[in-house]
């Protein structure tokens, strides 16, 4: 077995050199953002683009010192780290002041961190390391592949959700419980936002053996969801009585026939998306679907022989069931998020509230292809889409530097993530493999979710573009995320 | 085992998806639907600021201002950061609480003021004058939310012409819709010559382009002032008013109802168009328009009424010299064609009998016109109908080629045309062919459905004074530094009458001043042949109406004018010492029968 060499030349400086590209660009969108031509001096530490100039050579202290140290050592110290983090979270929740209707920023000095962004890397540090632990205790890969075969024709009965089948119930359960104790802690510092990022999880999940149809029901139940909350009850309860026959029947048979339904809706869906959510053949959408699944149903022979009269009626219990408590669960929500949810569906137009997005819109579609020019965007200069430096800072991109910037930053964005997934196919070690998908899975994430909003493809949903947006205590959450990866990668020749 | 791992596959796949959907997205908004978001971004972020500009001056014949310009002041007020005293406010604005509270209202009412926004200046007081403003101006901008914008508006130095230079106000709904050129602030010409010359005076807008940040700022000029114009000041007009003698024939007819033209004959150029009464154009500027016009407009001796070129009036005897010259022309009559003058035929006064042509013309012999203008319609069968019907045609082309029954096509708007009677309109008021020359004769004085408007009136002296030809009578003779051209086809106009029956008629006219028992004997101007006619417009509703038409001098004459007073009787009494004066004022510069001058100044006719 080769040991480890030289660390330089282990590194992978493809991820080095994108994050690097991508904090660099993005400091420089920060600097339009909040250029000011009275102090127009770009390390001026009053600016913000100083400011952040100043996090990325901390953030590159932080990077340096991760590779330094051992991965062992981080692997035995994941737990408290873990635990130290939590705890954090805990003080800021009981002790700090209350800032836009959130309590996460811990005051030291004359800094302020927001503990919430390191809770990610804690987070995925200590689940890759307890799932690195437990699958290395089965020694092979093989094995274990087997044992997650089982355990998803065992789910099929209802039983278990892991692999992990010769574990007994409360190992099974501690993943879980990992991933649940940031969000709860994140949920009570009032910052929704952060929370639905740890969903970024189930796809670590999924690539290590859950089962993949709880996946195909997970994915089914945001697109029923979406459905039934832009469309009439009557209108939601007849599609989701259909999807849920044609679901009961892939189960016994077709799970690709359930796939291609599924993958139509979806399709439909984003074609909405790209050409704005409010455009009005909603309904001819829902029924065009509903029409290609009943021939679906008729010309695949067989099929619908094998639906008993049983399942129908199941079928349809279960969809009105799910429309009565998406119609519940959409109730509890706060007035605001049922108004940004509905601006975005379509369903309501209202100019005080959806300004913020509208303007968001207003400064990338005016980008054009190569846009207005650094420091010449006019919805940039003019501040009119709020917080753009932080949340809205893909606007600046959009507005100055065009499609060409928008793509380029998506570009690089996407080599950075399939990146890590490559990467991590090649460890040898379960826990780096985990992590390795960890980081790819909360990137893609918080890309998703804010760049999603700014191009009113998501509803608006507070959380900061990794790398770009201004703000110390984010950036040193992923770049602390990236660099453990990148040191684990550079030592994947030992096996840990 | 190869089933698990074969899961990163559906992990790209799931991913490069969204990557697929997100550029598409992007796609579809910065270059599909570019031009949408550029435009709503600029409504957004991209103000336009009007620069107005100067309008054009206008200038008399010999370059003294008639019409300039002058600095005002729009109070401007931003309801959002507007909070006062009101009391002191309106005390400041010399306003009472209840028109502060109208104008408010009608501010704040968007179906009014369409661009309303509390965060945009919004005009209170408009067109203030700067010796009003200046007295408050500091206390003014001790109140927040009051803002002031420098217009400027008309300045008359002299108070004269007011109706044919006309009066600016404020676009209406229908502008806007017409011409994209306005803007509701705008100001635009609505009568007379600065209506006619708008599209000159008006000059262009400047645009300034600011850069506005999300709480309405300014802050920098837009794509560095690429796009920004300067204002194009209005061109300058220099008009063929004579500003000396357009004062001084106001002056003549203080206390009378009427109008003089004079034109000068070898161009066509106005010299002086007199409407009275008159008004002074210094009243229908600014902040007291409204009122002002309001009561003008009421007047019952209807100042408003631009008389000149809209007044239709039996034009009288005057019209004898055209009859004469269309006699002389179809060759009934001649130099020393003579008639008794027959009362029973029509009403005369005293004078030698029989009369040759000149005489006629110089004693203004009714029945002799009856009579000379039988012989033009039955061209000796009389009693023939046919005859009569086809005499009054070719009599009817000769006067319309004097220009008369049509408006001239002076450059003002409204001019009205006169009418010419014709065997139409006598088939029409008597039924076809229950009409002979006994009920229509009265044409041959210039009286009956015959009328004419002043301007026309004196069209007939330039077309004396020029032998049988005119240019179309207008007042503006430079647009800017351009020479108007008005010797082409469309401008000259000749009369189908021979130019040497011309000195027949003129003689008969330089009689009616300078011999004895000529109808305008005291009208004689020393050094001065001066031909005219005297008229007497007869007028149904109360006293008749005066008229003089005249040219002078008789040989290369140098003006030829009309005057026109209404109740005033006969020609000779009112009308033609007016004229008189006006040729001195005008040939002399200068005049010296200061007795007849304030005679006339004295008589008043309402």
């Amino acid at each position: 077995m080769k040991t480890r060499g030289n660390i330089l030349l282990n590194v992978d400086w493809v991820l080095i050199g994108v994050y690097l590209a991508l904090c660099l660009i993005g400091v420089l969108n920060i600097y339009a953002a909040d250029f000011n031509p009275l102090s127009s001096d770009f390390f001026n530490l009053e600016n913000r683009s100083g400011k952040q100039a100043l996090w990325i050579g901390a953030s590159l202290v932080i990077g340096i010192t991760i590779m330094s140290f051992d991965s062992k050592f981080f692997k035995s110290v994941s737990p408290i780290i873990f635990v130290v983090v939590c705890l954090s979270q805990v003080v800021v929740i009981l002790f700090a002041e209350e800032v836009n209707g959130a309590r996460a920023w811990l005051k030291i000095g004359p800094f302020k961190l927001q503990p919430a962004e390191f809770s990610k890397f804690a987070t995925a540090l200590f689940l890759s390391s307890y799932l690195g632990t437990f699958l290395n205790e089965k020694n092979t890969d093989e094995a274990t592949i087997e044992e997650i075969g089982k355990g998803s024709l065992r789910f099929m009965k209802g039983k278990k959700v892991f692999s992990l089948s010769d574990i007994d119930i409360l190992k099974q359960v501690v993943p879980i419980v990992i991933v649940f104790i940031p969000v709860i802690l994140i949920m009570l510092q009032n910052d929704t936002g952060t929370a639905l990022v740890f969903g970024a999880f189930f796809f670590v999940f999924y690539r290590e053996g859950v089962i993949g149809r709880i996946f195909i029901i997970g994915l089914l139940a945001i697109v029923l969801a979406i459905i039934t909350l832009m469309f009439d009850k009557h209108v939601a309860f007849t599609a989701l009585g259909v999807l849920a026959i044609l679901v009961y029947s892939s189960f016994i048979k077709s799970t690709s026939m359930a796939l291609f339904s599924i993958g139509i809706i979806i399709f439909l869906l984003f074609c909405k998306a790209i050409f704005g959510w409010s455009t009005s053949f909603n309904t001819y959408m829902l029924w065009g679907w509903i029409s290609i699944n009943t021939v679906i149903l008729i010309i695949v022979p067989d099929l619908w022989k094998r639906i008993e009269r049983g399942v129908i009626i199941g079928g349809l219990i279960l969809a009105l069931g799910y429309v009565g408590i998406i119609g519940k669960a959409y109730g509890v929500l706060q007035p605001h998020q049922k108004e940004r949810i509905e601006i975005l569906l379509g369903k309501k137009h209202d100019k005080s509230v959806s300004f913020q997005t509208d303007q968001s819109l207003n400064a990338i579609g005016s980008g054009g292809i190569s846009g207005k020019g650094f420091l010449q965007g006019t919805h940039t200069k003019g501040k009119w889409v709020p917080e753009q430096s932080t949340d809205y800072i893909f606007c600046t991109v959009g507005e100055e530097w065009g499609f060409i910037g928008t793509t380029t930053v998506l570009i690089l964005f996407l080599i950075l993530i399939f990146r890590l997934i490559q990467k991590a196919e090649r460890q040898r070690s379960k826990m780096s493999r985990v992590y390795g998908y960890c980081v790819a899975s909360v990137l893609f994430i918080h890309l998703l979710i804010n760049i999603g909003m700014t191009i009113q493809i998501m509803p608006v949903i507070g959380i900061p573009l990794p790398f770009f947006s201004y703000g110390g205590s984010s950036l040193f959450g992923f770049t602390a995320l990236l660099f453990m990866f990148v040191k684990f990668d550079s030592q994947r020749l030992d096996i840990l | 085992m190869a089933k698990l791992e074969s899961r990163k596959y559906h992990i790209y796949l799931l991913f490069g998806f969204f990557f697929i959907v997100y550029i598409c997205r992007l796609f579809y908004v910065q270059i599909i639907e570019k031009e949408f978001f550029v435009d709503r971004a600029k409504t957004d972020a991209v103000d336009k600021v009007v620069e107005f500009p100067v309008r054009g001056n206008i200038y008399d014949r010999n370059g003294k201002v008639l019409v300039q310009n002058e600095i005002a002041y729009d109070v401007m007020l931003t309801m959002k950061d507007f909070k006062v005293d009101t009391l002191k406010f309106c005390a400041l604005l010399k306003i009472d609480t209840s028109e502060f509270k109208l104008r408010l209202k009608k501010i704040k009412n968007k179906s009014i003021n369409k661009g309303y926004s509390s965060r945009i200046p919004q005009v209170f007081e408009s067109l203030m004058k700067s010796e009003d403003f200046g007295g408050i101006k500091e206390r003014l901008f001790n109140y927040k939310g009051v803002s002031v914008k420098k217009r400027t508006v008309r300045s008359y130095p002299r108070p004269i012409a007011a109706h044919v230079l006309g009066h600016v106000s404020k676009v209406g709904p229908r502008d806007l819709n017409r011409d994209q050129f306005y803007i509701p602030q705008d100001y635009r010409g609505s009568s007379g010559l600065e209506l006619f010359y708008e599209k000159e005076l008006r000059g262009a807008k400047g645009w300034h382009h600011y850069l506005k940040n999300r709480h309405g700022k300014y802050i920098s000029k837009y794509l560095n002032g690429a796009l920004d114009t300067t204002p194009r000041l209005g061109n300058n007009l220099k008009s063929t008013l004579d500003a000396d003698l357009q004062e001084y024939g106001e002056m003549l007819m203080t206390g009378k109802i009427g109008a003089i033209v004079a034109i000068e004959p070898s161009t066509g150029e106005i010299l002086a168009m007199i409407n009275a009464p008159t008004y002074d154009p210094n009243l229908l500027v600014g902040g007291e328009y409204g009122t002002n016009y309001q009561r003008l407009a009421k007047d019952k001796k209807k100042i408003l009424f631009p008389r000149s070129i809209q007044s239709r009036q039996p034009p009288g005897s005057i019209v004898k010299t055209m009859q004469s010259l269309i006699s002389l022309n179809i060759g009934v009559a001649n130099e020393y064609t003579s008639f008794g003058c027959n009362k029973k035929l029509v009403g005369c006064h005293d004078h030698r009998n029989p009369l040759t042509l000149p005489e006629a013309i110089q004693h203004s012999c009714n029945p002799y016109y009856y009579n000379l203008v039988k012989k033009i319609f039955f061209k000796g069968r009389n009693g023939n109908m046919a005859q009569l019907r086809k005499g009054m045609d070719d009599w009817e082309k000769y006067v319309r080629s004097f220009g008369l029954g049509n408006p001239l096509g002076v450059d003002l708007y409204g001019e009205k045309d006169g009418n010419v009677p014709d065997v139409k309109e006598y088939d029409q008021i008597y039924g076809k062919n229950r009409w002979n020359y006994r009920t229509i004769y009265s044409l041959s004085i210039g009286q009956g459905e015959f009328s004419l408007t002043p301007i026309q009136m004196a069209n007939l002296g330039v077309i004396l004074a020029n032998k049988g030809y005119y240019y179309t009578p207008h007042l503006i003779r430079e647009i800017g530094d351009e020479k108007l051209v008005f010797s082409d086809s469309n401008f000259y106009h000749k009369t189908l009458i021979d130019s040497s029956h011309f000195e027949i008629v003129h003689n008969g006219m330089q009689w009616v001043l300078e011999r004895p028992g000529g109808t305008a004997g005291r009208s004689r101007l020393e050094g001065v042949t001066i031909c005219g006619k005297t008229g007497t417009s007869q007028n149904p509703h109360g006293d008749d109406h005066s008229v003089f038409m005249a040219f002078a001098p008789r040989h290369n004459p140098k003006i030829a004018l009309a005057v026109f007073v209404e109740n005033a009787g006969g020609g000779g009494g009112t009308a033609a010492p007016i004229a008189s004066l006006m040729i001195e004022k005008y040939l002399k510069r200068k005049v010296e029968r200061l007795k007849l001058e304030q005679a006339i100044v004295e008589k008043v006719f309402y």
